[in-house]
């Protein structure tokens, strides 16, 4: 009989600090634990008896790489509440700055986090010697998300232009449109991209899994639409909290979330989005798919680069579309007054679903807020798919599973900082 | 005349502040030199900046073991990026300004990067930076001003 135990006690090219356990008995897994020791940030705290519009300013601390899905999804919410029209254009305007940040987010793991796994690598640092003009391509694309963002949001993260009500400052026509060029040479070169993609061997977990994203009924979903599972699930923002519940487990700071009728964990993130929107891909998004060899349903969470491809090709696609339709929101901002009530609001951030839940009171105070990032909802299901995938590579090496084991972590591109806020990994063999 | 940026690094918060404030305060002359003047708030927005010009001087603080906060430090990325003293990453998704130096570094034809550091205060936070890294921040802006000057007419 064989005992092994293998830790991984920082897991690295992902966000945050967090560590794997896994003790195996032969090819059974005695135990497994992803545990979250990044400390408890407790954001949640210091909102409460801050002004509402002092959130968009707070909130996109949580993440210095998706501050924009922070903003977004409270921003909305007290719109919502506050029954607040945004003047027209506010709402392309917005599209436009959350396209800046899928692009920016997307390229950074595809390239520099994922890619020297499938590669080879052990870091972005070695594939650079090897594959320069491949890491190019990625800064190049990563610069004209960042500049979308800096342009709109008026620097290239915390972005300081979005309010409740619109934009304190919307971009002149000739500013935005000095970001086509590059924008059109980036989308020439993600078919390309795709192939490549597609052309990686890359390791298959099938199993069963509940996937949930926004869906619209109109297109590929950022800031509007509604709750939706792959196990024909349907709710509102209004029913997050029932739908789902958190969980506290010992060995993590950051919380677990699963169904609350069933108990089991779902996911959230680009290949939840893409099975659940396929009817919204944009023309080069769809050819993307198809180049990177994905069919759907795709429930496999190694496909999960080649879905960020295709989203990214997406977001490029709507930042032209958006940009060659562009009139400036005049005024950018509408007059916002606030009222008692609780908003609650979800946008789809570049890893996945972000919940906002605030309880306002009459004079815009903020009496009590929760936040549930795309991170803390995959984490159960981030265990889940090492617990099914484990046993069946025990036989490797221990540099190898280690591996192994990140990769499968990778595939969910986690933002532990965000969940609490990962990867060490500590393996026992018995 | 060689091409030149500067790129300051840091949040608007704590000792973290001192290379962007330092780059603010150099600013106007560092134009004037045709000097390309920028701020990132992570080392992952370095990445990008690394690329085009022949010289890039990247103005940040510093955690280094032994050395006093307030200290300024002056080093220049080798083959493998910065010294192993300095890659301790504090940044986001594993992406700090060493992993951004080091796999410019790995690209042919990297540029010369210079890093010229802050020493700040271990574990110090707050929203002011601590008396003796302020007290640091014209000298780093002298030493930031002095090195574009003396590079861009190299």
């Amino acid at each position: 009989m064989t005992h092994r135990r293998v830790e991984v006690p920082v897991i690295a090219r992902v966000e945050g600090e967090g560590a794997l356990h896994i003790t195996a008995r032969d090819h059974e897994i005695v135990d497994l634990r992803l545990e979250i020791y990044e400390p408890p940030r407790f954001f949640e705290a210091f909102l409460r008896g801050r002004a509402y519009h002092e959130v968009p300013d707070i909130v996109p601390r949580i993440c210095g790489i998706c501050p924009v899905a922070y903003q977004m999804s409270a921003i909305h919410g007290f719109e919502e509440l506050f029954d607040v029209r945004v003047p027209e254009g506010v709402r392309e305007l917005r599209r436009l700055l959350y396209c800046g940040e899928w692009i920016e987010s997307h390229v950074l793991h595809v390239f520099l986090l994922a890619a020297p796994d499938f590669l080879g690598y052990h870091s972005a640092i070695e594939m650079a010697k090897d594959h320069p003009d491949l890491v190019r391509t990625a800064i190049a694309i990563k610069r004209v998300g960042n500049d979308v963002m800096e342009l709109i949001g008026g620097r290239e993260i915390h972005p300081v232009s979005p309010r409740v009500g619109g934009f304190s400052r919307a971009p002149r026509r000739r500013e935005l449109e000095a970001l086509l060029p590059r924008l059109e040479q980036a989308l020439e070169r993600m078919p390309g991209i795709a192939d490549l993609v597609g052309s990686l061997e890359r390791p298959s977990l099938p199993r069963r899994a509940e996937l949930v994203a926004m869906v619209h009924p109109e297109e590929y979903p950022m800031n509007e639409g509604t709750m939706a599972s792959t196990e024909g699930r349907r709710w509102t923002f209004a029913e997050y909290e029932t739908v789902t519940r958190e969980l506290h487990v010992e060995h993590s700071n950051a919380l677990h979330s699963v169904i609350a009728e069933t108990g089991t964990p779902y996911h959230t993130g680009p290949l939840a989005r893409l099975n659940l929107n396929a009817d919204h891909l944009t023309p080069v998004a769809r050819e993307c798919l198809r180049r990177a060899g994905l069919s759907l349903p795709d429930l496999d969470p190694f496909s999960s680069m080649a879905a960020r491809v295709v989203e990214t090709a997406l977001a490029i696609e709507e930042a032209i579309r958006l940009i060659r339709a562009y009139e400036p929101p005049d005024p950018p901002m509408a007059e916002v007054v606030p009222r008692a009530g609780r908003a609650t609001w979800a946008t789809e951030a570049p890893r996945g679903t972000l919940y906002h839940r605030y309880d306002v009171a009459e004079d815009g105070t903020i009496l009590e807020a929760k936040i549930v990032p795309p991170t803390s909802q995959n984490l159960r299901h981030m265990e889940e798919d090492l617990r099914t995938f484990v046993p069946g590579v025990l036989d490797r090496s221990d540099e190898e599973l280690t591996r192994l084991c990140e990769m499968v972590v990778r595939n969910y591109d986690p933002c532990i900082s965000c969940a609490t806020h990962f990867l060490r990994l500590d393996l026992r063999r018995l | 005349m060689r091409r030149v940026r500067v790129v300051g690094v840091g949040s608007a918060l704590g000792d973290d502040a001192a290379g962007v404030l330092a780059v603010r305060a150099a600013r106007a002359e560092l134009e004037r030199l045709g000097v390309d003047v920028r701020e990132v708030g992570a080392g992952a927005h370095l990445l990008d900046l690394l690329e085009g010009p022949d010289v890039v001087i990247v103005v940040d603080a510093v955690w280094v073991q032994g050395m006093e906060p307030g200290e300024i430090v002056r080093v220049e990325a080798g083959p493998h990026g910065l010294p192993a003293e300095l890659r301790t990453s504090l940044s986001s998704h594993g992406v700090g300004v060493s992993e951004a130096v080091a796999l410019a570094s790995a690209m042919p034809d990297p540029p010369r990067v210079i890093l010229l550091g802050v020493a700040l205060a271990e574990g110090r936070g707050g929203v002011r930076p601590s008396a003796r890294v302020l007290g640091s921040v014209p000298e780093l802006a002298a030493r930031v001003l002095a090195e574009a000057a003396a590079l861009s007419r190299g």
